[in-house]
């Protein structure tokens, strides 16, 4: 099995057709592993119902509430 | 003639209104401070030192006209580069964009000539307003006015230096994560980040859709006021500005504080926070206090989530906007950069619309327990003082600063002004977190802040504001 950053290198390659040398995309996996092992962390806050277009209205509902 | 250009942006705007001075006379001064500063400080891409100088005749001639004078008629300012201008070179700090020519004007331009304001020429910046610091491979570093060993910080790091060293009475910065309130602090001037919504960013040069905001750099709480009110307001060509009336920033500034509920965090903003700043933060809420405001502990909610998800969706924004030169130019991105923006390449699609899924809830949150209890949030900008320039690898675009940046994802409107000097070193600064699109009003302190340094004299001043206060 690949390590991480050729997985990272050979994905970039193919779907973006950026080079990558192999110390930069170890590099990079291991940036995105720890921004993404953030995030999973808090899905559970979200229900179903939650869609990105509630953010405007949300900053009015709350402007309204003051 | 000089001493012109340490005036105000209202009380420069007021002399030229009744012809004290004239615009002409204005400018010259302005282009003299800039051509004495400008080979320290390179707080300039490009000076218009000819087109300034016309139209600042041809504002004389308006006025001599009797023409109807705009709230800015004749003021020289300058702005981040990244503001674009039909058929004017906008270089975004970049290698990349150093010969576009946009052919529109962005909203908030328009909206600044319109009041009468004058163009000098553009700031220098964080290259793509990727970064946190004055560094700048292409056009060289900014630096700090006030000690050129110190950074402006970044990324609107020459709207914040242009003020600052009085080559100009304002200037408009851009805000993602930090761009305006770090430049405001480190330069000694006050900055706003305006709600997401109140400020069109048409014709703006992007860098997260999501987060993205548009706030004023200027010497004085007023003339932040009156910068603000220019640029505010619906855009239909910005499809995310809100549909409200923009109040009178500058009606009530003078109003009492007596009252306000000032929320003070006791976590997160003050994890890492040095004892100066502690000191400084807790001298400023001395002066709100005397002045009748009622100071309020409390929890916030952790602040960590809404960071985290807006690390995502920035670079997952900045990814996609970028994809086509990382691939074809990548030589001409500095290597921070670049770092910056790859990273973003990796971030799935489900991952970042969680993270905007999560924007509304989280920011329900936040104002359910903090400003259903105050009215203002009195938190730190920064951990410590400015830092030096070689205190940063410019090369390495992460810096610390989760304070100014975690709120990006809510969306709240912010300002910061710096508070004191520590030995020769800038301070860290004293930002207020407002409710969302806020409708009060901006007040300045009658009383300076209990510092004895130069800033006390004009550049600094407490910023609060109310929902009690409606204008």
């Amino acid at each position: 099995m690949q390590d991480e950053g050729e997985l990272v290198q050979a994905h970039v390659a193919h779907e973006y057709g950026i080079s990558l040398s192999a110390t930069r995309a170890a590099t990079l996996a291991a940036q995105v592993e720890q921004i993404l092992s953030m995030a999973r962390e808090h899905v559970s806050r979200l229900s179903f119902d939650d869609e990105p277009g509630d953010f405007p209205a949300a900053l009015l509902r709350e402007r309204d509430r003051g | 003639m000089t001493q012109l250009a340490d005036l105000s942006l209202s009380a420069v705007a007021a002399a030229i209104h009744d012809g004290t001075v004239s615009s002409l006379e204005v400018t010259q001064a302005c282009l003299a401070r800039i051509e004495e500063r400008q080979p320290v400080l390179n707080c300039f891409i490009a000076i218009e030192h000819e087109d300034a100088l016309a139209a600042a005749a041809r504002a004389d001639s308006a006025r001599a006209r009797g023409d109807s004078l705009g709230p800015l008629h004749g003021v020289p300012l300058a702005h981040k580069d990244m503001f674009y201008r039909a058929g004017k070179v906008c270089t975004c700090g970049s290698k990349i964009r150093s010969d576009f020519r946009p052919s529109f004007t962005s909203t908030v331009i328009e909206r600044l000539q319109a009041a009468g304001a004058i163009h000098v020429g553009t700031l220098n910046m964080v290259e793509f307003a990727a970064g946190g610091t004055g560094h700048n491979d292409h056009f060289g570093d900014c630096l700090n006015p006030w000690n050129p060993q110190y950074t402006p910080m970044g990324s609107s790091s020459g709207s914040g230096a242009a003020v600052g060293a009085r080559m100009v009475y304002g200037a408009l910065g851009s805000d993602t994560g930090g761009s305006v309130r770090l430049p405001a602090v480190a330069s000694g001037v006050v900055g706003l980040k305006p709600s997401y919504g109140r400020v069109s960013r048409y014709g703006v040069m992007p860098r997260s859709w999501a987060t993205d905001s548009i706030g004023p750099l200027t010497r004085t709480v007023r003339d932040c006021a009156r910068m603000t009110a220019i640029i505010a307001g619906q855009d239909e060509r910005d499809s995310t500005t809100a549909a409200l009336a923009v109040p009178d920033y500058e009606a009530s500034i003078e109003s009492s504080v007596r009252g306000l509920r000032v929320g003070v965090p006791v976590n997160y903003f003050y994890d890492d926070v040095e004892p100066q700043i502690r000191a400084a933060m807790q001298a400023s809420l001395e002066v709100l206090r005397a002045l009748g405001a009622k100071i309020i502990e409390l929890e916030v909610p952790d602040l960590t989530p809404a960071y985290e998800l807006a690390q995502i969706g920035l670079r997952a924004e900045a990814s996609a906007l970028h994809e086509q030169w990382l691939r074809e130019r990548p030589q001409d991105y500095s290597v921070g950069v670049r770092s910056e923006l790859e990273a973003g390449l990796l971030i799935p699609a489900v991952r970042y619309l969680e993270g905007q899924r999560l924007r509304a809830p989280l920011l329900a949150e936040f104002c359910a327990k903090v400003f259903a209890h105050v009215d203002v949030l009195h938190a730190p900008v920064t951990e410590g003082p400015t830092p030096r320039m070689q205190d940063f690898n410019p090369d390495d675009p992460e810096r610390s600063g989760a304070h100014y940046a975690a709120h990006r994802l809510h969306g709240f409107m912010r300002a910061s002004c710096a508070l004191r000097f520590y030995r020769q070193r800038l301070a860290g600064g004293l930002p207020t977190h407002w409710p969302p699109l806020w409708r009060g009003a901006f007040v300045q302190s009658r009383s300076p802040l209990p510092t004895r340094d130069r800033l006390a004299r004009g550049a600094a001043a407490t910023v609060v504001c109310s929902r009690k206060i409606r204008t």
